[in-house]
């Protein structure tokens, strides 16, 4: 129980670090790739949006798009900050390049509170990564599954939502079988089966 | 510093970019990422040059 807590704690702060330095929190995790190649391009957004002369927003509640751009902008965590503090002569409204401009500076941030997302969740253990495998060590039923296949706790049910099915006659399913990608986690109902009755 | 770009270099430097961080976040060996950056990719373009081919019909 105080694992879980703690887990989940570092989970956040895995998330926060995402956010504010785009790609931190897959670095954390031992993720090199995935995080320089999500700093590499949130930053390259971030920089063609403002070398665009794109529109930054500021906070407002007057108008709601320019409340959701702002929104969209803060996801680009310090970039953010750092595109404030730099002038580039205001946004260019005159031309459409200004507009594309702020498209690309908001998908930045948008992009980057995916990956802080992404990296949060694989803290988490909510997502398996073989070739990169988090540092966190999750304490989830999934992980426990996936750790050991062939034992008792590996029943793939336990890794499925509760209202997908029952856990009732499922048998593993090899990973490279043609049917893998079909739903056969339902057991298949008797022939005699009969619907409850309705109330 | 300023940058200038057509429309299309705008629409081919965004795709690119957005197909980039997709395949990065959701795929895990070079090539996959290679091979679904391409797809995605070529996905953004046509559906971009398909509803701009769409609005011709529509024009005032």
């Amino acid at each position: 129980m105080h694992d879980s807590r703690h887990n989940s704690f570092l989970a956040l702060l895995v998330g926060i670090a995402g956010w504010l330095v785009p790609g931190a929190g897959h670095v954390l995790l031992g993720m090199w790739s995935r995080g320089l190649g999500v700093f590499t391009i949130v930053a390259a957004l971030a920089w063609t949006g403002l070398a665009l002369r794109g529109r930054l927003f500021a906070f407002t509640t007057d108008d709601f798009f320019d409340l959701l751009g702002f929104l969209a902008d803060c996801g680009a965590g310090s970039f953010f900050y750092f595109a404030l503090q730099y002038n580039n002569g205001g946004p260019d409204v005159a031309h459409a390049a200004g507009d594309y401009g702020t498209r690309f500076f908001a998908a930045s941030g948008v992009l980057n509170v995916l990956a802080a997302v992404d990296a949060y969740r694989l803290a988490r253990g909510d997502e398996q990564d073989d070739d990169e495998a988090p540092a966190a060590a999750p304490d989830s039923a999934t992980h426990a599954a996936t750790a050991a296949p062939n034992s008792a706790d590996a029943d793939p049910a336990s890794q499925l939502p509760a209202a997908s099915g029952t856990s009732a006659g499922i048998q593993p399913m090899p990973a490279n079988s043609p049917d893998a990608a079909l739903d056969e986690t339902r057991a298949p109902a008797p022939a005699d089966a009969k619907e409850p009755p309705r109330e | 510093m300023t940058l200038t770009l057509t429309h299309f270099q705008a629409l081919l430097l965004f795709a690119l970019l957005i197909s980039l961080a997709f395949a990065f976040l959701s795929k895990r060996t070079f090539g996959d990422r290679a091979r679904y950056t391409l797809w995605s990719m070529l996905v953004f373009l046509t559906a971009a040059l398909g509803i701009a081919w769409l609005m011709y019909f529509f024009q005032r």
